[in-house]
Parts: C-alpha cells; structure tokens; sequence
C-alpha cells in the first residue's frame, strides 16, 4: 500500500500541470491583472482556449494603454490594437485611458462605439493630435462619464471645454493640465459647475479666476493648481480655499506623488518641450533598431 | 473569531491529517469559517476533508495562514519579501496552490498567485507563455497559427 503511495505520488509530481484545466473565471482574474496590450499582442494567442475567453466583451471593460513606455509605443501599432479593443468591447467599455496615440479620429471611433457605459475617459500627452474638433461631436454620446483626464494635448480649447460641459452632466472629476489660459478656467466654471475634483497643474489662471472656480462649484472638494505662477494668494483667498476645500494645493506646493509621464524634475520642461523629451526619446530608440539591425 | 487555543484537523488528498490552530484558518478560509459558524464542525470526532489538495500543497497553504495570522502586524516589506519567497515554486505548485486557495476561498492568497502568475507572463512573448506554463496543445488549426505568426512574427 505504501509503495503504491509512493508510486502515485512521484507520477504526480513528473506530470505537468494542465492550465488549460484552470475554471474560465480563475483564468480571467489572471487576465484582468493583464494590460491591453499584453492581451491583444501575446496572452489571446497562446491558445484557442484564451482566444475565446478574450472576446468576451465583458473582458474589455477596461482598456488601459497608457503608462507602455517609449518601446511599446514604437513597435506595436496601438491605435490599430486599441480600435480592436474598442470593437470588442461591444458597448460595456466603462474606463479608457489612452497615452501618445490619441488623434481626432480614434476619439470619434470611441464615441460612435456605442460605449454608453463610459465612466471614466483619460486622453494624455497626445500633444498635437488631438483638437476640439473631436469633443465638438460628443452631444450626448458619453452620458455617464464622471471623470476625465485630458493632460498635455495642447490643441484642445475652451471650444471643447464647453462641447464636453454641456454633453456630460455628471462629471465630478477634471484634469486638465495643459498650461492652458485663464479663460479655459472660466469656461470650465461656467459648464461644469458640478466637479468635486479639478486638477489645473500649469495654467495661467489668476485670483479672480480661482475666485469665480470657488463660486461656480460649489461641490469642489480637491482643487490642484501646482505651478499655476500668476496665482498670488492673498490671506482672505486663502482662507476662503482652506475653509472651501478638503484638498487644496497651491501654486507652490510639491510636486511630489505627480506621477506625470515620470519626469518629476521636469517642470522646467513643462508644456512643448515634454512633446521634444518625447520625440528625441522616440529618435534614439529608432536609431537603435537601426543600428542592431545593420550589425545583423 | 475562533479561540487560540482550539485545533481543526484537516485531511489531505492522501488521508494525512493536519492539526491547525482554529483561529488561522477561520482567519483566512471563508469555507472553513463558514463551517466553523454555522456549528456542523465537532471538535471531537470531525475531520474536514480536502480530496482535492495534497499534503504537500495543503502544508504550504497551512504555513501561509499561520505566517500571515501571527505576523500580520509586520511591515508591508518584510511580508512581502515573505510572500515572494513563499511563492518561489515551479509551475506545477503553483497550479496546485492556486487550486487549493481557491477551494478553501482564502482570499489574500488568491490574490497573490494571480499577481504571481501576471508577473510569469506579463511581456512574454507567444511561445516562452507555452513552455512556462506546459501548454503543448493550443488548439489552433495549422493554417491559424501559421497565419498568426505571419502577421505578428515579433510575438512569437
């Protein structure tokens, strides 16, 4: 009996495992920990087993492609993988962050998707690709969106401030930091008086602009305007923002924990020049392959 | 909340019976901790029966409840320097550690595997995926996976 133990066991241990045995539902949790990108360029293509649990709809809720670095956004076509996500996602898409690749066109694929659902919406350091035209077409295709983030895409204006004020009237959180101009802190006041959060890092508004912000949302509770240099806080201002706020930062508070694009010594480089870091960084990693290739 | 003091016995896969300190698994296992409420556990005669998990990974999983039950108080680095090591098993004991946390429902462990997992495949390419976790079947027709690796040959 022993041996037979002994036997069954060592049988055991030399057969491997079959993850393809793994229920679908513990098999998704490990994918949902997965980005976009790993599932569209590798995960969904290792066997026909994944390749179906990957076009659930329900897998791409979310669609994160930010954050993939200077390589991943060389040598992969991320649009195309991203309009492929989006099709997907057949309508249940509820959070899409989008980092370099956005433009006018994949944002109008985005809202012609029927993505009725969308919560949350991150669009950065697009720098000139992305315009007002896109947000112009909005009207009421993005319902429900509560929080957006459209940071370092210098071609979108008040123009788009007011299309996404007036076609999201639940959106409690805003980032918007774009060295943008006093103005664009007008017209968010005056469209979206709604926020609980608003993040300006880098735009010029003055006192009379934050004093119109503390007016006309009335809701605030966190208001980040780091490196906003023509604010001068006077007492009772300050004052008003402290007693006003849960969370106020002023033009002079740290930087710290601003995980932008992790150049965090880099507000020097605010505004255009993050697009050159970008390009140059882009340049010498094509240079690279170039070189390897030519050695081969 | 289990007392200190009182033990389960638990029983593996091979009839070996262990014996925990109550508290650590009502701690950790939603099933256990349901077993113990709800009264249908006699602490004289019941042994709770795991037919699926082997002694090997059942003592594994018995280490990880009691480490985290007497140390959760401890820095969040050294328990992960803790979890990393605990963790530091072939795929196969992975699966069966997976398999066993699932059943028992001991949620923190779950959570560590699967992150364990992403970690083994996150950025691999197509073929590495397979080896590492032994899958030789992929149930592609030739011309299918021909035609992948034609378009996506840098996946591969």
């Amino acid at each position: 009996m022993a041996r037979w133990t002994i036997k069954r066991s060592h049988k055991r241990k030399t057969a491997g495992r079959n993850w393809l045995g793994l229920p679908n539902d513990l098999t998704l949790m490990i994918f949902s920990r997965l980005s976009t990108v790993d599932i569209l360029a590798s995960i969904q293509q290792v066997c026909r087993q994944w390749w179906s649990i990957c076009m659930d709809p329900l897998m791409w809720r979310t669609i994160n492609m930010c954050d993939l670095g200077i390589r991943n956004s060389v040598d992969y076509k991320l649009e195309k993988m991203c309009r492929n996500a989006i099709d997907r996602s057949c309508g249940q898409l509820e959070d899409i962050s989008i980092e370099y690749f956005g433009t006018d066109d994949l944002f109008k694929y985005i809202i012609d998707s029927g993505c009725h659902k969308l919560r949350r919406l991150r669009l950065v350091q697009c720098f000139h690709q992305m315009s007002d035209e896109g947000f112009c077409e909005m009207d009421e295709k993005l319902p429900l969106l509560e929080e957006l983030d459209i940071s370092l895409c210098h071609y979108v204006s008040s123009i788009a401030l007011e299309a996404i004020g007036r076609s999201c009237p639940l959106l409690k959180s805003f980032k918007f930091n774009n060295d943008g101009s006093k103005k664009e802190a007008f017209v968010i006041v005056q469209n979206m008086s709604n926020l609980r959060h608003l993040q300006l890092v880098g735009n010029n508004l003055d006192n009379s602009s934050l004093s119109a912000t503390l007016n006309g949302c009335p809701h605030l509770e966190s208001l980040d305007l780091r490196m906003c240099s023509e604010l001068e806080l006077e007492r009772i201002l300050r004052i008003r923002c402290d007693e006003q706020l849960k969370d106020f930062r002023d033009s002079d508070a740290l930087l710290d924990g601003f995980q932008l694009w992790g150049l965090l010594d880099g507000f020097q480089l605010w505004g255009l020049s993050y697009e050159t870091e970008y390009s140059v960084a882009v340049y010498k990693y094509q240079c690279e392959k170039r070189d390897e290739k030519e050695k081969r | 909340m289990g007392s200190p003091l009182k033990k389960i016995m638990l029983c593996s896969s091979e009839k070996e019976i262990f014996s925990v300190e109550e508290q650590v698994m009502v701690q950790h296992s939603v099933i256990i901790n349901n077993m113990i409420e709800d009264g249908s556990y006699n602490y004289e005669e019941s042994k709770i029966p795991l037919d699926c998990v082997d002694s090997k990974t059942l003592k594994k999983v018995i280490d990880y409840c009691t480490y985290h039950t007497h140390h959760h108080n401890d820095n969040q680095e050294d328990l992960e320097a803790w979890d990393a090591q605990f963790l530091n098993v072939d795929s196969n004991g992975l699966y069966d550690l997976l398999m066993a946390a699932n059943y028992l429902e001991i949620r923190n462990l779950l959570d560590l595997i699967y992150r364990t997992i992403k970690n083994m495949i996150k950025g691999k390419k197509i073929d590495e995926i397979r080896r590492i976790l032994n899958i030789k079947d992929h149930g592609f027709t030739p011309e299918e996976e021909e035609q992948n690796r034609k378009e996506y040959p840098h996946f591969y």
